[in-house]
This record gives C-alpha cells, sequence and structure tokens, in this order.
C-alpha cells in the first residue's frame, strides 16, 4: 500500500493569491493547514495586521498563536539549510538569500505589531468592532460583558418582571393563562430561554406587531381569526358534517356483532348520533370510538370477521375515522396557533423587560456582541464609514470551524468580506477569503450553528469570487494523519448507510477517510451494549434487611473500560506504532456528553490505579468532597445544626464511626455540639472533635472563606495539640518520620515525582527515598507553597 | 503638556519598570512566571518571553532555562492522599431499648426505603433545619392545597353551598398566603388550584349524595405487639368518609406523583392500606370501627385532567388482603427490628430509594454506592 502524499493538497490551500474552501476531516491536519497559509501570506508580503483570523474558541485562537509563534522563533534561529527546506514545503519553492532573511525577521515583525497578530473569537472581534465604533453601533462606549451566569440572572428578573406584569390583565395576562394551562414553571423558563436563543428571528417576524404576527400565523395555519376550539367541535357536529345514513346502518351492524369491542364501539356511534343537541358534549366519548386513549387511530376499528363480512361498514367507519382525523388536526391547528401566539408575546414582553435590563446597566450578551456588529456594518451611511476604517487594516480573513458559525456570524464575515471583491473598493492587492470547516463536525446545533450555512456560504464566496476574476479554490482534505487504517475504515462503514450519512454529508458525497499512518495496525472492536439489571423480584413486605448496589449499567460498563485498561497495563500491551509499551497516557476514552458516566468512569479508572485527568466539568456542589467542606461551614456558621454536625464528624475530617456518633447523639440532653464539648473528656476521639473544630469556630470569624478551607485542606495546616492525638503519628513504623521535601535529583531530571506511598503496614506513607533511587532531603514540614497562600 | 503640569512623561514608567526589572534579573535565581491557563483558556507567553526564549536559543541556551517543575510537584503533593480509606455502607444496630416503639405510617413508608433515615431522625434525633427564606417549593404547594381542602370539608362537612367554588378560592388565597405575592406562584401555581378548586367542587358535589359523615386530616392509632413490647402505630388521614351504607373511605390528596400499585402492594407506599388497618380496628378519634369499602388517591395537579381518582386496590376482595398483608408485613417488620442484631441499612434497595432525603449526605451515600461494587 503507498502512503497517499498529503502535502500537495495541503499546499494548494496556502496559495496565497487564491481564496479558498477546505473541507478537512477529522485528523488531517486543519490547523496546519490555517497556521501554514498564515505563514505563507506573511511570506508573501501580508503585514501581520491585516491579517484577520476567527476561531471558535478561545482555546483555537491560543492554540494557533502559539503555534505560529513557535514555528516563527524557529524560522529566526534556523540555519540555512533547515530553514529553506521548510520554507519549500510551504510555499513548493526554493526560497532565495532576500527571502531566508525576510523568514527570519518575521518573528520581530509578529512582535512588533500593535495588539499582536488578529487571531481571536468571533465574539472578541466584534466585541473590538463595537468598543472602536460604539456610537456608530449605539451601544454605550463603556459596555461590559455579561457572562452567561448574570445573563442567567438578568433573565430572571426579567421574568419575575414580565409575570408582575401579567397580573395588571390585558392582553398579557390571558397570554399568561394560555401558556400556563400547558406548561409547568421549569418548562415556561425552558421555553423562554430557547425562545431567546431565536431573537433575531424573533423581532423578523414581529416587525409588524403581533395582530399581523398572529394573522400570518393563522394563514400558515389555516386558521382563521378568531376560531375557537369549540367553533371546531361545534363544527364537527353538526348535523350531516359526516355520512349519518351509513354511519347508522354500520353502528347497527356493529352492535350485532358478537365481538364486544365491535359492540362497545356501535353503541358508542349509536348514542352519539342519536342526540343531535349533546353531540358537542358527547364528542370526547365518541372519539374513544375511534381513538386510543392516546389519541391514535385504532388499527382496526372492526372486528376482523366483521370487516371481511360488511365491507360498505368498513367504508364508512373508516370514512368517518378519517373526517375525525381531519377535525383532530384542525383542533391542534387552533391550539398550536393559540399557544404560539400567546408564547410569542410573553417572549416578546420577555425579550423587552430583558434588553432594558441590559440597556440601563450598559450591558451586552454574546449573542449582542455579533448581532450588533452585523448591524453596525448594514447600517446604512455608517456602514461605509466603518468598513473603509477597517478596509485600510483586514486584506485576508481566515475561519476556522466554518461549520459551527451560525447564521448572524457569518452575515458578519459576509459584510466585511464583501468589500474584497467589490470593483472599486478593492486595491491592487489580492484580497482573499479562507475557510477550513468540516460540515460533518458540527456539534453547535445548540448555538445555531448551521452546516448547511458552510456549503452555502462556500457557493456564495465563489460566486463573488470568480465575479471579481480573482482566483477560487476548493481543497477537500481527507488524508488522516490521528488515525490508523481500522479506525477509519470502521468510521466509513457506519456511514455507508444512508440513515447514518444523512445527519452528516449534507452534500450528499460518500463519506472517505484515507489514512496516511499506511501499515500501522489497527484494531476496532464493538462491545455489545449492557443492558440494565433487572431488580431481584420483591416479596410484599420483605423486610429491608440486605444491601444492595445499584448495578447501573454505566457502573459496569466503566468499570469493564477500567479494567480493560488495567490489563494492558499489567500486562505489557505493545503500542506497535511506537514500539514500546503502551502507557496510560496512549489511551484516549471518548464520550458523547460530560454526564454520570463520566464521574463512574474517572473512579473506577482511579480504583483501578490508572492514572487519569480528572472529570473537567462537574457541578461542584454534587461532589462529596465539596458538600463536605460545605457542611463543614454550615456547622461553622450555626453551630446547632445538629444533623450538619453530625454530617461533619463522619466525615473524613474526623472520621466518627457509627457506634461513636450513637454514643454521643443518642439521648442527649441539648444541641450535639453542647453534648460534644461537655463530654470532651470521655473519648479521644470527643476530645479531638471538639477541639479542632472550637478552634475553627475561634477562627472562622476572622479569616476569610478561601483561606479556612485552604488551612482544613492543606497537609500544612498547623497542627496544635491536635497532632499527638492523631493516628498517624503516634505508631509509624519508618521513624524517624520525616516529610519528604522533594528529591535531591534535579526535578526534572526525576521521571516519577516525588510521591511517597504507604512501603509497608503501619507505616505513615513517608519514605526517605524517592522512587527514581535519589535520597528524600528533610527538612522542615511545612511546605513553602501554603505560606505563600496565605500572603 | 505632561511637562507643564510637572507630570513625568509617560516613557519614565516604561524605564523604571525596566530598570527594575533589569535589577531583579541579576539575582542569584529568578523565577519567571505566567498562568498557562486563563478561565479554562490556555494563554499566549507574552512578546517579551518569546524573545527571550528566541534569543536564548539562538545563543544556543536551550534548555537552560529550566522549566520549574518543582512548585508544581508540591502543589500536586497537596493533593495526594496518603492512603485511601473505604467508606462501607453504614449498618448501625443500636440497643433495642434505643429503637422507636412508635411511628407513623409514612415514617413506615421511610422504614422500608431507607431505615438509616429512621435511625437518624427518630434513634439519633437529627433533624434538617428549614432553610431561611427559601422559595416555596414542590412540598409547600402541596401543604398550601391540603390546608385549603382541609378548611373547606370542614366548613362544609354536609351540603356543599350555592357558591363551593368561590369558598374554596376564598380558602385557598388565605392558605397560600403571602406566597401568592410571588410572581411565580401567582402565574403557575394559582392557576393550577383553581383548576383544582373548580374539579374538586364538581366531583365532591356528586359524591356528598351517598356520603353520611366527613371527616378530615383524622388522627389515629393502632397498637401492635412486638416482641420487645407494644409498638404504636399512627396515622393522621387527609380525608376518611363514611359512606351511607356504613363501609368506609380513605383518601389520600396527592398533588404530586401517586404510588403505583405495585409499590403499594410491595409495602414501599404502605400509607392507605395501614390507615385501612386503624380504621378497621376502630383506631380513628370518634369513628367507629367498620369495614373499609375503598382506598382512594386524589391525584390534584391541575393539569390535563386537573383531578383524579385513582385506587390501588382493584375490587373488595383486593382491598382486604392489602389491608392483612400491610398490617402482617408491619408486624414483621417491628419482629424484625426489635432483633439488636438488625441494622438500619441505607438505602438497601437503590431502585426504592425515596426521591429526596435529608440523611444521604450522613449515610455517605455516594462515598459506598458505586464502590462497594468494584472490589471483592
Amino acid at each position: 500500500m503507498t502512503t497517499p502524499d498529503p502535502n500537495r493538497r495541503q499546499r494548494a490551500a496556502a496559495d496565497v493569491e487564491a481564496s479558498i474552501w477546505v473541507a478537512a476531516s477529522a485528523g488531517t491536519g486543519k490547523t496546519k493547514v490555517l497556521t501554514d497559509r498564515v505563514l505563507a501570506l506573511m511570506l508573501a508580503g501580508s503585514a501581520p495586521s491585516r491579517i484577520l483570523c476567527l476561531t471558535f474558541t478561545k482555546a483555537a485562537a491560543a492554540e494557533m498563536a502559539n503555534r505560529l509563534n513557535a514555528r516563527l522563533s524557529n524560522w529566526a534561529t534556523a540555519k540555512d539549510g533547515s530553514l529553506a527546506q521548510d520554507l519549500e514545503g510551504l510555499t513548493g519553492a526554493m526560497p532565495d538569500a532576500a527571502m531566508l532573511d525576510h523568514a527570519r525577521r518575521l518573528l520581530a515583525r509578529v512582535l512588533d505589531t500593535p495588539g499582536g497578530m488578529r487571531i481571536e473569537t468571533i465574539h472578541a472581534f466584534c466585541q473590538s468592532l463595537l468598543r472602536r465604533f460604539p456610537i456608530e453601533a449605539g451601544v454605550a462606549p463603556h459596555f461590559d460583558v455579561m457572562d452567561e451566569r448574570s445573563a442567567g440572572e438578568a433573565l430572571a428578573a426579567a421574568r419575575e418582571e414580565v409575570l408582575a406584569a401579567a397580573r395588571g390583565g390585558g392582553t398579557l395576562a390571558g397570554a399568561l393563562a394560555e401558556v400556563t394551562r400547558l406548561v409547568t414553571e421549569s418548562g415556561f423558563d425552558e421555553i423562554m430561554s430557547q425562545l431567546l436563543l431565536e431573537r433575531g428571528r424573533l423581532h423578523r417576524v414581529l416587525a409588524g406587531g403581533h395582530a399581523r404576527f398572529s394573522a400570518e400565523l393563522g394563514r400558515v395555519l389555516d386558521v382563521p381569526p378568531g376560531t375557537t376550539d369549540g367553533d371546531v367541535v361545534a363544527g364537527a357536529c353538526v348535523i350531516g358534517a359526516g355520512d349519518e345514513a351509513a354511519l347508522r346502518l354500520a353502528a347497527q351492524a356493529m352492535l350485532a356483532s358478537c365481538g364486544v369491542r365491535d359492540q362497545e364501539r356501535g353503541a358508542a356511534i349509536a348514542a352519539w348520533l342519536a342526540d343531535p343537541p349533546a353531540r358537542v358534549a358527547a364528542f370526547a366519548d365518541y372519539l374513544c370510538a375511534f381513538f386510543t386513549q392516546e389519541g391514535k387511530p385504532f388499527q382496526d376499528i372492526l372486528s376482523k370477521g366483521l370487516a371481511a363480512k360488511e365491507p360498505s361498514v368498513a367504508a364508512a367507519v373508516a370514512a368517518e375515522a378519517e373526517r375525525l382525523a381531519a377535525v383532530k388536526r384542525r383542533r391542534s391547528a387552533v391550539a398550536l396557533h393559540a399557544a404560539t401566539a400567546a408564547l410569542v408575546r410573553l417572549g416578546d414582553a420577555l425579550l423587552t423587560a430583558y434588553e432594558r435590563h441590559k440597556e440601563a446597566r450598559a450591558l451586552l450578551d454574546y449573542d449582542d456582541l455579533v448581532l450588533k456588529a452585523r448591524d453596525l456594518l448594514r447600517r446604512p451611511g455608517v456602514a461605509p464609514w466603518v468598513l473603509f476604517k477597517l478596509d485600510g487594516g483586514i486584506d485576508h480573513i481566515l475561519i476556522d470551524e466554518a461549520q459551527d458559525t451560525n447564521p448572524d456570524q457569518w452575515e458578519v464575515v459576509q459584510a466585511l468580506a464583501d468589500e474584497f471583491f467589490a470593483g472599486e473598493g478593492a486595491r491592487a492587492v489580492h484580497r482573499t477569503v479562507f475557510a477550513v470547516g468540516d460540515a460533518k463536525q458540527s456539534i453547535y446545533s445548540f448555538q445555531r450553528a448551521d452546516p448547511q450555512a458552510f456549503l452555502r456560504m462556500r457557493d456564495y464566496f465563489a460566486a463573488r469570487v470568480n465575479a471579481a476574476r480573482q482566483r477560487w479554490g476548493m481543497v477537500d482534505l481527507d488524508i488522516s494523519f490521528r488515525s490508523t487504517a481500522a479506525v477509519l475504515r470502521a468510521v466509513d462503514a457506519v456511514f455507508v448507510r444512508a440513515e447514518s450519512s444523512a445527519g452528516v454529508a449534507l452534500d450528499g458525497a460518500p463519506i472517505h477517510h484515507t489514512a496516511f499512518r499506511a501499515g500501522h495496525a489497527g484494531l476496532v472492536e464493538l462491545w455489545p451494549p449492557v443492558e440494565p439489571e433487572e431488580p431481584p423480584e420483591a416479596r410484599p413486605w420483605e423486610p429491608p434487611l440486605e444491601q444492595r448496589h445499584a448495578r447501573a449499567p454505566q457502573a459496569r460498563l466503566a468499570l469493564a473500560i477500567a479494567g480493560t485498561v488495567r490489563h494492558w497495563l499489567n500486562t505489557g500491551e505493545r503500542l506497535a506504532a511506537r514500539d514500546r509499551r503502551v502507557q496510560a497516557g496512549d489511551i484516549m476514552v471518548l464520550v458523547r456528553r460530560r454526564g454520570p458516566f463520566v464521574v463512574e468512569l474517572v473512579r473506577a479508572l482511579k480504583q483501578a490505579d490508572v492514572p487519569v485527568a480528572g472529570v473537567d466539568r462537574m457541578l461542584l456542589a454534587d461532589q462529596l468532597a465539596v458538600q463536605d467542606m460545605l457542611a463543614l461551614g454550615a456547622f461553622l456558621l450555626l453551630p446547632e445544626d445538629d444533623l450538619t454536625l453530625a454530617t461533619v464528624l463522619k466525615g473524613p475530617l474526623l472520621g466518627f464511626d457509627e457506634k461513636t456518633l450513637f454514643d454521643l447523639a443518642h439521648g442527649r440532653q441539648g444541641s450535639l455540639w453542647s453534648e460534644l464539648r461537655r463530654r470532651a473528656g470521655e473519648q479521644a476521639g470527643f476530645a479531638r472533635a471538639a477541639q479542632m473544630l472550637g478552634s475553627l469556630l475561634a477562627r472562622a470569624d476572622f479569616v476569610p472563606p478561601y483561606e479556612l478551607f485552604a488551612e482544613v485542606l492543606s497537609p500544612a495546616r498547623p497542627r496544635s495539640s491536635a497532632t499527638s492525638t492523631s493516628a498517624a503519628a503516634t505508631k509509624c513504623a519508618c521513624s524517624p518520620c520525616t516529610a519528604p521535601r522533594g528529591c535531591r535529583r534535579r526535578s526534572s531530571s526525576c521521571p516519577t515525582p516525588c510521591r511517597c506511598r504507604p512501603s509497608r503496614p503501619g507505616c505513615c506513607g513517608r519514605r526517605r527515598t524517592c522512587r527514581c533511587g535519589a535520597r528524600i532531603r528533610a527538612g522542615t514540614r511545612r511546605l513553602p507553597s501554603a505560606r505563600w497562600r496565605r500572603r | 503638556m505632561r511637562q507643564e503640569f510637572g507630570l513625568p512623561p509617560p516613557e519614565r514608567r516604561v524605564g523604571v519598570a525596566a530598570h527594575d526589572f533589569a535589577q531583579a534579573l541579576g539575582a542569584r535565581s529568578v523565577v519567571l512566571t505566567r498562568a498557562t491557563r486563563v478561565e479554562g483558556a490556555p494563554t499566549v507567553p507574552s512578546r517579551w518571553l518569546l524573545r527571550l526564549d528566541t534569543v536564548l536559543r539562538a545563543a544556543g541556551l536551550e534548555g537552560r532555562l529550566g522549566a520549574a517543575v518543582e512548585p508544581l510537584g508540591w502543589q500536586a503533593r497537596l493533593d495526594e492522599a496518603a492512603e485511601h480509606i473505604a467508606v462501607p455502607p453504614p449498618e448501625p444496630r443500636p440497643p433495642v431499648a434505643a429503637r422507636p416503639r412508635k411511628l407513623s405510617v409514612t415514617q413506615v413508608e421511610t422504614w422500608m426505603r431507607d431505615p438509616y433515615a429512621i435511625y437518624a431522625r427518630v434513634i439519633l434525633r437529627l433533624a434538617a433545619l428549614e432553610p431561611i427564606d427559601a422559595d416555596p417549593g414542590v412540598a409547600e404547594r402541596g401543604n398550601f392545597i391540603h390546608a385549603a381542602l382541609d378548611n373547606f370539608v370542614r366548613a362544609f362537612p354536609d351540603a356543599l353551598p350555592a357558591d363551593a367554588e368561590r369558598q374554596l378560592l376564598t380558602l385557598g388565597a388565605a392558605a397560600f398566603g403571602a406566597a401568592l405575592d410571588r410572581p411565580g406562584v401567582r402565574a403557575f401555581w394559582w392557576p393550577r388550584f383553581e383548576r383544582i378548586a373548580r374539579w374538586f367542587v364538581a366531583f365532591e358535589g356528586e359524591r356528598r349524595g351517598s356520603l353520611h359523615e366527613i371527616r378530615s386530616e383524622i388522627k389515629g392509632r393502632l397498637m401492635l405487639d412486638g416482641p420487645a413490647g407494644p409498638f404504636e402505630l399512627t396515622a393522621k388521614a387527609d380525608r376518611l368518609d363514611r359512606q351511607r351504607d356504613g363501609g368506609l373511605v380513605l383518601i389520600d390528596y396527592k398533588t404530586g406523583l401517586v404510588p403505583s400499585a405495585k409499590d403499594v402492594e410491595l409495602g414501599f407506599s404502605p400509607q392507605l392500606p395501614l390507615e385501612a388497618a386503624i380504621a378497621t380496628g376502630g383506631g380513628f378519634a370518634g369513628v367507629a370501627a367498620a369495614p373499609v369499602a375503598a382506598l382512594e388517591y386524589w391525584r390534584l395537579t391541575g393539569g390535563d385532567p386537573p383531578g383524579e381518582v385513582i385506587a390501588p386496590a382493584k375490587d373488595g376482595g383486593g382491598l382486604q388482603a392489602l389491608v392483612a398483608e400491610a398490617l402482617q408485613g408491619l408486624s414483621d417488620l417491628v419482629a424484625r427490628f426489635d432483633d439488636a442484631h438488625t441494622p438500619y441499612r441505607a438505602v438497601p434497595r437503590p431502585e426504592k430509594a425515596p426521591r429526596y432525603s435529608d440523611y444521604a449526605h450522613l449515610a455517605r451515600v455516594k462515598e459506598w454506592s458505586v464502590a462497594g461494587e468494584g472490589g471483592e
């Protein structure tokens, strides 16, 4: 198998005179293509300040800047030969001496560029635009950007305001009554935040006012103004609305059938037909003859026998079912119309209150940055001035992760780049647009990212560039540097199926990845799904004596993964590509979301003693360790809180067992805290707890929370008399017990940090030699970091 | 202009800073630090550091400016645990004398689902404190609605007045009290209460004809014999109605979830069957012993439908069996826990754990619930 050469295509993407759209599959060197192009542009003479590189996250921006800087720093010091080789790889041409000189000076040029290179997120770019043109954009010059938390708080305040306003009656109260009938309080909040995400569209549909919107909505749903549910039902119940003669015959036939269902339904139909004035009231019962409780049409309204014997009955019943289904659809449309109009009215009020809240405090949220920058760039009379000022600034726009750019953000890019290809604005220099993305990897649909827009914008810019008679190129990168052929084949195989590829291959092209790492071994295993275990069937009133554990499938899968990893590490599984044993750092576990499974997995890996990066995002208050600290804090604020004190006593700081807690708590006179202090002399555990909590109570009034918790948690906690009672210090087999101070070898040359583990039972865990064999310095007991922290 | 004002030129500050820096850099050992992450995102080193790095490399001194691993090692040591202590699930076995001799029917439910909670609450007398100025939650909404219905039934024990719905709404407003000033309560709960009131008045109006007597929020008790002495079961029933034919109907208002018939049968939601046992024995104050004709949950949500009657027992025979089984089950439970070896375990059946417990932290459930499984 020959190794495909990815460099040719990557070089095509660095063609500095063309605007280029790159579709890059995962692992194909997207960031490299981007940095290469920036370098090539600078080599070709573009000033660093005239290149605008928009990334999706701050992390990506920093990553790119660091890569560029590292590369430039390399160039500045590289020998002629290796620099020439690097430049040739980049541009495809052998550089001359002047070019080498130019390349070496680039680092200084970039570093001397005021404000640095413009590699930033689109939000950061919009923010700087608004800072520069606040008057033109109609924002307060001193505006602040709200984080998501304060945006959420502002929204909650706005919600209270709207709900309070709805008490005054009027259209808002009506809308609220309509909505509260349908959703609960938490559901309402969810819908409102969804609606707010779409605020741009909300403004657009409400441009003509609520009446206009309601009428328009009615037109779309085919609901004439003022139609109510009652109207629809009444219309369905008038005599002659259905083929009543045929239905009467059908009902008779059903009543005569020997099937119980037939008789029931026949009776319902006959009863409804017989009493026209009561039809509206009985309509719900009537529907039960045709539809399930969930409102779905019955598979067979008639028994098989009857349907076969009397086709005319079947036809009449089917026709009526059809008619009623249409009635139901109309009722749904009416309900949808009313609910939507009400929701939009509330949403509008909420949005107005939210905007007012922000305006009064000169705040903008993240969406505002993009929307206001877009409006600024599109404002007639103002936009040309802004663009003129910017025009002197930007020659090349590069967009990373373009598939996750949402339509509003694209409009900002569009407004900037349109100038490039407008006949008059275009200056002698080549100005280009470059986007790299992968519609398959669009993951931010919840932020309204639209992978279709990636394709739409490609076509849009292709047309603009061609019209301006400039060069346009499209590059497909599908040679993966990351994965082996086996992995890529598995991925491709998944997307051969139409139903899997439908969601990701938007232009219908087959999904195909090629491995650069040809010949490297790879293996894909599919594990069977882990199914929930059925809890054992309980007997009535079985006493709760046996401790069972929830063997959630997630926990079992986590154990299986941890076990597999442990096995690899234990047995010295070979990593063929590197020709060495697998290390923990070679292994990556990908999950679909940061859910409870991740917590289980980390826990399982830690238990298997596999070094693992912890959970990177968590709900702090869900963590037991954090809860322990909060409980301690709650106790220090209110010592009479018995349950909280008991929780602290049982926690790891004091480690009471059930017996000790029972001795203290059962049959006590006053509060648990007074009992603990009164009986401190009885047991060492009581004494230690009373002493430690007492001293913390005394400190709590004087030190800020951070310092207090740091002291509690730090191993360098100033030990007072408590030390003498601590279990570790009293009896240690490895005396003299000295805390390790780091090993004598230079830390960088020691392969493992100086972690001391218990070497034998009864050891306090402090060894005098490091794992690398170097002696450990004995020193003072207190770690300096704790002293620094206290300032 | 700055000079005319007697202010130093701006360059001075830069120059002084550079001077200070140069001086400090002459020290024997210098630590240059920077944050590698800010708010979770990696950072870009300053231009000056980049330059310094490049110059050092050009001068062949690459790597001589060592990365300071040592402080990071110290920091890592702070987070290092000397030993891991596995915490087993709690199984306190207090002496029999300390164990409760009196529990309510709702406490029996807790006993079945989470015995440790009974241990902590009753034996250790540890109770959670109410948070200060908390927003009214689901529990409060249930209390408001219960109070309104209780007052309504007490006010009109016989025939309903013509304006029953208005009367109930007035009582409801009184029960909700100041909570109605909160926009969220007014907007979401009150309309639901209005719908509950409409349903309740209509349904109650139909029922009244067949009823002889109605008691609301009525207390009852029943004595059982345990190995270690008598055991008292107490209850407060939401409603106890006597029908014209003498049969009793026990009703429980539910503003949240209604227990499944299965859980009622298995003893995990024993409230109604145990109340029926009390009623059968004449344990409700002022209500003569009589057979129980029906057990009913009235599910009051104010949604669609606003109210609904759910009976855990399908028929009379099933009901009698359910009540007998509950009484027997409770006797067994008392007998088992009159043995000093029986532990009060925390959530022994995780799938039947109470939805919310004040004692999960005290029992340190999170610490052992998963960890216990992998070890052995």
